[in-house]
């Protein structure tokens, strides 16, 4: 049952002590880098994978990347849009693919997973909230 | 009168509790090593009885490899061995359990609850008096695999790996999710699964290794290990576990043949087949059957990667990919290139090119020797197409840099050899030889 405590995307950024069902996940984190016409949190969980927030001039977090030993949860990164992750996995199993890396292109939302045992990584961001004239490919390699 | 009720009570208590006497329906399920853990299969399922509780006939280190439909859901390249656990120290009180997933991506045996015999208890992992463990997985679909932890001994062809940590996938009395194992999608039924199981026979000697271990900074909430906090189960807290008490590379823990395996699979032609067959042979250079001197060795880094130089068949060069991988657990070839994807209904990122790409791949480790492979990508959608299983051509996109998943399409017509992490090998190669490695 996901349930929206910030750090998600499409909300706001992790906040320290406030975004608490997410903080006991959280071992680390760095405050904002600035570049232009987004911040950048980094947050390293507990079990040792880390996360990079991108956020907008609006205060929300666009996208996000990760990478480490094991998954992160998908409701904590993905918040309201975890059913669209849902749905568009449940319809590539229907197809066969089993196993392989995620990738999902649907309502708005673009995400990879991928990677094996010990190293996983991956990205996720929403189309309509990137900022003007970035480049999200480029930002998330 | 009050005080021999009391009394009356508590000699039953000691006849009936903690004594594993068959009849004996376990009631905590929060409650420690004493407690004893029922499958969850349906009335069906019994324990074996004739051909599968006769003692192994085959050849002592070696079991049957099959790729086929499975025992539910679409899919391919699916590989399956059958594994037969056993309470502790008997032969008769057994269940084998077909269509287990061989994935050399992973290490530890994963059952589904609902593949284990109501009949078949085993004790809970952990210290007397402790709480229930349990584990958590997740894979990059989403779904998870959360269940407890018991011990039993784990049976393959004549070699039996004792005490061992087994979880049990999906098991109905311990619903209560947590952590990363909450927000996807529970694994509970062989069409969650595709399988009835995993036996994870990857390089590491444990599912998480020190990361876990109560010697390690941040242990507890490693996401992977929990306990019951209650007897019931109604909540669990993150829990620590030795590396020795932790899910365990089953191969490891036999008494002998215990340094490696070799998976070695028939080749399937173009365009597949229904059911394609192999074998796992347990140790390296044990007996007259595993010996593999003519093998070059690729050692591996810590995280079990090679380097693959791809090239075209005319030799141009095609990169490098340093995060390169050898896993039965992927149903196809994986890697970033400039092939056309399919469109639906085949469009999870396969590859459609029109005509049969081949490639060549110079496999090579962190130490000196490589070995020359090929591998050839077919059109997806006239793959899946045929209701085949075992497709030998089957590749798609990994979107990871540096990433080349060689899965189970790599192992067809070939024998792969695995070096598990800690153990050493001779009639690997020449010379003694220390994991982790693969050799070809």
């Amino acid at each position: 049952m996901p349930v929206s405590v910030g750090a998600a995307l499409g909300e706001a950024p992790f906040t320290p002590g406030v975004s608490e069902a997410v903080d006991g996940r959280v071992a680390r984190y760095e405050a904002a880098k600035v570049a232009q016409g987004y911040r950048s949190y980094t947050l390293e969980l507990n079990n040792g994978t880390v996360v990079q927030e991108f956020v907008n001039s609006n205060g929300r977090v666009f996208a996000l990347r990760w990478s480490g030993p094991d998954l992160p949860d998908m409701g904590m990164l993905l918040g309201s849009y975890l059913p669209v992750f849902k749905a568009s996995v449940q319809a590539a199993r229907q197809a066969g693919k089993r196993g392989g890396p995620v990738v999902v292109q649907a309502g708005g939302l673009v995400l990879v997973s991928t990677g094996a045992m010990q190293a996983f990584s991956g990205y996720a961001y929403l189309e309509p909230l990137l900022p003007a004239g970035l480049d999200v490919q480029t930002l998330l390699k | 009168m009050k005080r021999f009720f009391l009394m009356l009570v508590s000699a039953l208590c000691l006849q009936g509790c903690g004594g594993g006497a068959a009849n004996n329906t376990p009631v905590a399920t929060g409650a420690g090593a004493d407690t004893l853990i029922s499958g969850n299969a349906s009335v069906q399922s019994q324990l074996d009885v004739g051909f599968n509780s006769s003692p192994w006939a085959g050849e002592v280190n070696v079991v049957d490899l099959v790729v086929d439909s499975g025992p539910d859901g679409p899919g391919v390249n699916r590989l399956y061995t059958s594994v037969k656990i056993c309470q502790p120290g008997s032969t008769a009180v057994c269940k084998t359990i077909d269509h287990v997933l061989v994935d050399t991506g992973s290490v530890g045996l994963r059952l589904l609850a609902s593949a284990v015999p109501v009949n078949l208890q085993l004790s809970a992992a952990g210290n007397l008096g402790d709480k229930v463990l349990l584990g958590c997985a997740n894979f990059l679909d989403g779904s998870f695999a959360w269940g407890p932890l018991v011990v039993a001994d784990v049976k393959l062809a004549g070699l039996t790996a004792s005490n061992t940590t087994v979880q049990l996938v999906g098991h109905s009395d311990y619903r209560h999710v947590q952590g990363q194992c909450s927000s996807g999608d529970p694994i509970v039924t062989a069409t969650d699964l595709g399988a009835n199981g995993i036996l994870g026979v990857g390089l590491s000697q444990q599912d998480c290794g020190s990361a876990c271990d109560p010697q390690s900074r941040r242990s507890a909430r490693n996401g992977r290990y929990f306990s019951c906090v209650d007897a019931a189960c109604t909540q669990v807290a993150g829990s620590a576990l030795a590396v020795d008490k932790q899910l365990q590379q089953v191969v490891a823990r036999f008494p002998t043949d215990n340094n490696g395996l070799a998976i070695q699979m028939d080749g399937v032609a173009y365009p597949g087949v229904p059911v394609a067959r192999g074998k796992m042979i347990f140790g390296l250079g044990t007996r007259s059957n595993n010996q593999y001197a003519g093998a070059q060795v690729l050692a591996t880094t810590n995280q079990g990667f090679l380097n693959g130089a791809l090239s075209s068949t005319n030799g141009v060069s095609l990169g490098n990919f340093s995060s390169t991988f050898l896993d039965t657990g992927s149903n196809g070839i994986y890697f970033d290139f400039n092939l056309p994807s399919c469109v639906y209904p085949y469009d999870s990122g396969f590859y459609c090119p029109l005509a049969d790409m081949a490639f060549n791949v110079v496999l090579s480790g962190v130490r000196s020797g490589q070995v020359g492979a090929s591998f050839t990508v077919s059109n997806a959608a006239q793959l899946l197409s045929r209701g085949n299983f075992a497709l030998p051509t089957l590749g798609g996109s990994i979107s990871m840099v540096g990433g080349l998943d060689l899965g189970l399409p790599f192992f067809f017509g070939r024998t792969v050899v695995l070096g598990i992490d800690g153990m050493s090998a001779t009639g690997v190669g020449a010379g003694t030889v220390n994991g982790p490695f693969y050799a070809l």
